[in-house]
């Protein structure tokens, strides 16, 4: 009987193993990726419903995760820049794909905000902000730059860490370049993160 | 032992004095002045700010007219400042509006009845203040920070919160 029981003790230790390892790509790692780590794939669907992954970038030389949000004015004062940047580094090998993870912020908005600000480049909604919250995404417009083996290398604001600003006319990409730069030439990031600042991502 | 009449007065006025000193003690010292109107803050301004309050608990709120969290919180910050004002709370509120909305700030705080101390953000370096607050804060707003009666912090928060649970973390704070 005590060895009956003790089988059924091992069954159950042993389903629970295999449930647990069952992961699905939602079921990120519960801690925040940090610089130097290593992203791990996942998928988010386009504001039209299509399901893209972050690894359908591979070859690329960098990949550049801006979370934004439609409402926010810190954030709309940077779509220029966001726009500018997809257009001037998509060529040298690195995308841009935008994120909102605004849970107040609906796909058909998230949209009708890139369409009207020439935000040329995959746009994602993070229902339930699954990747903000592995990512340790907090504000809006806060940029993660992976390189080519999805490696964190740089956190933070695209500029004006020191300056915030809700004018067009004062944002700037100045903290987001240099680490662009250096991905690109395989070098090592001097300043990996700045402080971005902006309106609180309203999660779930 | 029998105290002769001087010596007994002494100590009556030595007992009288202890226990002032005593009370003082236990209260909160006054709240400082509070700006009529909209200060501009820079980071020597708010270590000022934050020594001026010393003695008191203090909530210093970040907020901007045009943040919807923001807006949705700060009935919870008046109620908070007309609740426990006397008992040894003050208020601050930062804006992180520009500087040409100041009108749209004055609006708002008149239509929440606010009557606590405003100021309009004028710092030179916000990721530096930032990391000198807490650098914790991500830089989002609205983000509201707590100091004990000794100046030091003891509470933040990032995104909206309500009433009640600024209350709990004040109450046990308060002289």
């Amino acid at each position: 009987m005590a060895a009956w029981s003790h089988l059924r003790l091992w069954a159950i230790v042993l389903g629970l193993v295999l449930v647990s390892g069952a992961c699905t790509a939602s079921d990120l790692p519960a801690t925040k990726v940090k610089i130097g780590d290593t992203m791990e794939d996942f998928t988010l669907p386009d504001t039209a419903g299509a399901k893209h992954s972050l690894y359908e970038f591979k070859g690329k030389k960098g990949v550049m995760v801006i979370f934004f949000a439609t409402q926010c004015p810190y954030s709309n004062a940077f779509n220029h820049v966001m726009a500018g940047l997809a257009k001037e580094y998509g060529p040298r090998g690195v995308t841009v794909v935008g994120i909102n993870a605004n849970k107040t912020e609906p796909a058909a908005e998230v949209a009708e905000h890139a369409r009207a600000h020439g935000l040329d480049f995959p746009i994602l909604k993070d229902e339930g902000n699954v990747i903000a919250d592995r990512l340790g995404a907090r504000v809006t417009p806060e940029v993660y730059l992976l390189d080519s083996n999805w490696t964190v290398r740089y956190h933070g604001a695209l500029g004006n860490s020191h300056q915030p600003t809700t004018k067009p006319e004062e944002a700037s990409d100045v903290e987001v370049r240099p680490a662009l730069g250096s991905v690109l030439a395989g070098q090592p990031v001097a300043q990996t993160e700045t402080k971005a600042f902006g309106c609180t991502i309203k999660r779930i | 032992m029998k105290l002769e009449p001087a010596r007994l007065a002494g100590l009556v006025a030595l007992a009288a004095a202890a226990s002032v000193v005593g009370c003082s003690r236990s209260a909160a010292p006054p709240e400082p002045d509070r700006p009529d109107g909209i200060l501009k803050l820079d980071e020597a301004g708010f270590r000022r700010l934050r020594e001026k309050y010393r003695g008191r608990v203090l909530l210093v709120n970040f907020w901007a007219t045009w943040c919807e969290p923001c807006r949705e919180e700060f009935p919870g910050l008046v109620r908070l400042d007309r609740t426990f004002r006397d008992h040894g709370l003050s208020v601050v509120a930062v804006s992180m509006d520009e500087p040409e909305s100041i009108s749209d700030i004055k609006e708002f705080l008149k239509s929440q009845s606010a009557e606590f101390g405003s100021y309009l953000h004028n710092f030179h370096d916000f990721a530096a203040l930032v990391d000198s607050i807490n650098p914790d804060w991500g830089g989002g707003i609205p983000a509201t920070f707590l100091y004990d009666r000794q100046g030091a912090l003891v509470h933040s928060w990032e995104g909206g919160t309500s009433y009640e649970e600024f209350a709990r973390s004040v109450r046990p704070l308060l002289p």
